[in-house]
């Protein structure tokens, strides 16, 4: 079987096409969507108008600039009308979004890939579209960014099984997942290269199964086309309900015809969905939240997650809404339907544990990098990607050596340290100790005498910060029936925060 | 004719669990350190005196790939469990439940994990059979930090030594501990073992590989190392 290329059609600043008749080319004029620069004219962009600039700073920039409410369902209209030209020549085109589409390239065309794309090329200026621009590649994310990297009209062909070559020198920002990248950025991970070279368990274990997918692509290995049997648009269900639900439970049960019609969907286009929008519709005002699944959503885990939703929201339900924010093909989940029978029976017996007692109840663990045990765990709730806020590879000064304590407090314990004295005992601006050596320390409304101690390990946390800055030290203590303590002075008050038991 | 065979299907399931009596109880795989003293078995309650030594019971199952799930304890730390072998990435947590919920929620956690460690838990003793009766069936093992009605076996830990640590200087580097294994109220087995040693390795104490009391054994607590 011959391999399967895309061809994929890039028209930038599309939201800005759409007023191509009413405002003249050479005024400029950007495209607002929720009050941010969606879109703007390169006329705007010569003046410094950047998207995702807001409307003051933007008309700061460039005084003359007109500016318009994005209208997408103009954009989906008038992108229609112009592939109607291009369908004389291509089969199988698929929107990606309005200004974006993906289509075949006919392997045997006469004169090769590049004699194809002019073919395209000319058929979009025909329709009037002046700006666009082609990349081929082996699979759909390669293409595209093939495309936009080259000048107008211009062709970029990623060879055969070149992929990886071509996006390794990329920077991770293409992967367009604003939590993922930055988490990779501060990995170190600055190119795609960097990404793809780790280990794809490493990578599951650390990022996920949508990590892994991006891992993937990164890596060349892109299904090259999904065909006509996958449809990019987003699948969407909705319900209404007359009179509006206020219950939960009854809200739970009345959507499961919804549930089972959406998944019905995935089903058919061999699709599963692992992130999805629930909007729940009530009589003034709309609650959306996106959930996302380690693995994908069965028609038991959407149904959960708008009992959840609706749980917390509080108001009567007139309507549910699920839209599919991010589809898989279900063959690239292939390994984890035949492998992973036991992890999908500990996710549903933890959903049935999250639906007793509330989402939140049930998180999952980490480590991450911090001074204190407590910093240095990272908890998210069962089912959601945990980001971390702090590199564990990253050195920390002044943390404390191993071995961890076993337990860490969430909040830590008031606790008393007197010296021979009686005295309180204290810790100077230089880590000096006043009031004597540590002899007896107060634990839960107990006295222990101490055997042994060591610290301080001063920790200036917030030390730029003059007015929030805190002088935190922190002591080992060791008890004469050998139980050992973290603790911790900040401005005389002592803490327990860990135990070595 | 559908329902007439899950009848049939039901019938010979009643008779398999005849024959075969009830629920076997598989060995789980153990510690080494633990190993000498104690064989862990599916549908075991072991009661651990310390979140270490539940950490050292889950490292077992866990570093074979088990899932444990961890019960009412907050301020398990995650980082000495992962330093002992438990798989973090394989454990699910419930850091806390209310009083009346929390038998539902082991009940629901026995079904799917192969390792429940507990807090200190008030359950009656009906509950607890129930429970213990539905983890043989599942072959999941319970770690409980705290009393139970009934339990296989007590761990425990005494003659507590650091390492490392003096008098203003130093810091804490390996404990030496008796590891305590007590049966109904005596106990049955004791070795000393590092728990960690200075590699953060948690291993038999060579020098007193002989000596099961740990009596003999009692080295100055402290020692101050330079």
């Amino acid at each position: 079987m011959s391999a399967r290329r895309v061809a994929v059609l890039w028209c930038p600043d599309w939201p800005v096409m759409v007023y191509r008749d009413e405002v003249p080319s050479d005024v400029p004029l950007a495209v607002l969507a929720s009050g941010e620069v969606l879109a703007c004219s390169p006329a705007a962009r010569e003046q410094g108008v950047r998207r995702g600039m807001r409307r003051r700073d933007a008309q700061a920039r460039c005084p003359e600039l007109v500016v318009k409410e994005r209208k997408l369902l103009r954009e989906i209209e008038l992108f229609d009308h112009t592939l109607a030209t291009l369908a004389a020549h291509a089969v199988d085109i698929s929107v990606l979004r309005p200004g974006l589409c993906a289509l075949p390239v006919p392997s045997r065309f006469h004169g090769g890939e590049l004699a194809a794309a002019a073919v395209m090329l000319e058929a979009m200026v025909t329709a009037g579209v002046w700006d666009v621009r082609c990349g081929i590649a082996d699979g759909v994310f390669a293409a595209e960014q093939a495309a936009r990297l080259v000048g107008v009209q211009e062709v970029n062909i990623v060879p055969l099984a070149g992929s990886a070559d071509f996006l390794g020198p990329l920077p991770v920002e293409i992967f367009g997942d604003d939590d993922f990248t930055s988490l990779l950025k501060r990995l170190g991970l600055m190119q795609v290269s960097q990404f793809a070279a780790l280990a794809p368990a490493d990578v599951h274990t650390r990022f996920g199964t949508l990590g892994l997918g991006h891992h993937r692509v990164a890596n060349g290995i892109e299904r090259a086309w999904l065909g006509q049997s996958v449809n990019p648009h987003q699948i969407s269900r909705e319900v209404f309900f007359e009179p509006a639900l206020d219950n939960s439970e009854t809200l739970a049960f009345s959507s499961r015809a919804l549930v089972a019609d959406f998944v019905a969907e995935l089903v058919k286009r061999d699709l599963v969905c692992t992130a999805a929008t629930i909007e729940l519709i009530g009589e003034r005002d709309m609650g959306s939240r996106v959930w996302r699944h380690p693995r994908w959503f069965s028609q038991a885990d959407l149904t959960d997650r708008i009992r959840w939703q609706a749980h917390v929201w509080a108001e009567p339900v007139a309507g549910v809404r699920i839209l599919s924010e991010t589809l898989e093909s279900a063959g690239d989940q292939a390994d984890d339907l035949f492998g992973g029978g036991a992890e999908e029976a500990v996710e549903r017996g933890v959903a049935r544990v999250q639906s007793m007692i509330g989402p939140e109840s049930v998180e999952a663990q980490q480590v991450q990098g911090g001074h204190s045990p407590a910093e240095r765990r990272l908890a998210s709730v069962w089912g959601e990607r945990a980001v971390a806020e702090r590199r564990a590879d990253a050195p920390w000064p002044a943390s404390i050596p191993a071995p961890a304590p076993a337990t860490v407090f969430r909040e830590p314990h008031a606790a008393k340290v007197v010296g021979a004295e009686g005295h309180a005992v204290a810790v100077n601006d230089r880590g000096g100790l006043l009031g004597g050596a540590p002899e007896r320390v107060l634990i839960d409304q107990q006295w222990h005498a101490v055997a042994a101690w060591a610290g301080p390990w001063p920790v200036d946390e917030r030390w730029w910060d003059e007015a929030n800055a805190r002088r935190v030290a922190r002591f080992q203590v060791v008890g004469v029936d050998g139980s050992a303590w973290l603790m911790s002075v900040d401005n005389g008050q002592w803490w327990l925060e860990a135990v070595y038991d | 004719m559908s329902s007439s065979a899950s009848a049939v299907i039901a019938d010979l399931k009643a008779q398999v669990q005849r024959m075969e009596g009830p629920a076997a109880r598989w060995p789980m795989p153990t510690h080494p350190v633990l190993s000498s003293l104690l064989q862990l078995r599916s549908g075991g309650v072991y009661q651990v005196a310390s979140p270490s030594l539940a950490m050292l019971l889950m490292a077992g199952p866990s570093s074979a790939g088990a899932w444990c799930a961890v019960v009412g304890i907050p301020q398990f730390g995650i980082e000495a469990a992962r330093a002992i072998g438990v798989r973090t990435e394989r454990v699910v947590y419930v850091p806390e439940v209310q009083a009346d919920e929390l038998f539902n929620v082991v009940a629901a956690l026995i079904e799917v994990v192969d390792v429940v460690v507990l807090a200190p838990a008030r359950v009656t003793p009906t509950q607890a059979a129930r429970l213990v009766a539905r983890m043989r069936e599942k072959h999941c093992l319970l770690a409980t930090w705290g009393s139970w009605p009934n339990t296989d076996a007590r761990l425990d830990w005494s003659h507590v030594e650091w390492r490392g640590v003096g008098l203003g200087h130093g810091n804490l580097q390996a404990r030496r501990v008796t590891l305590e294994v007590h049966r109904a109220d005596r106990r049955t087995g004791a070795k000393r073992v590092w728990f960690p040693d200075v590699n953060l390795v948690v291993r038999e104490d060579e020098q007193h590989s002989g000596n099961h009391t740990g009596e003999g054994a009692v080295a100055p607590r402290l020692r101050s190392v330079p």
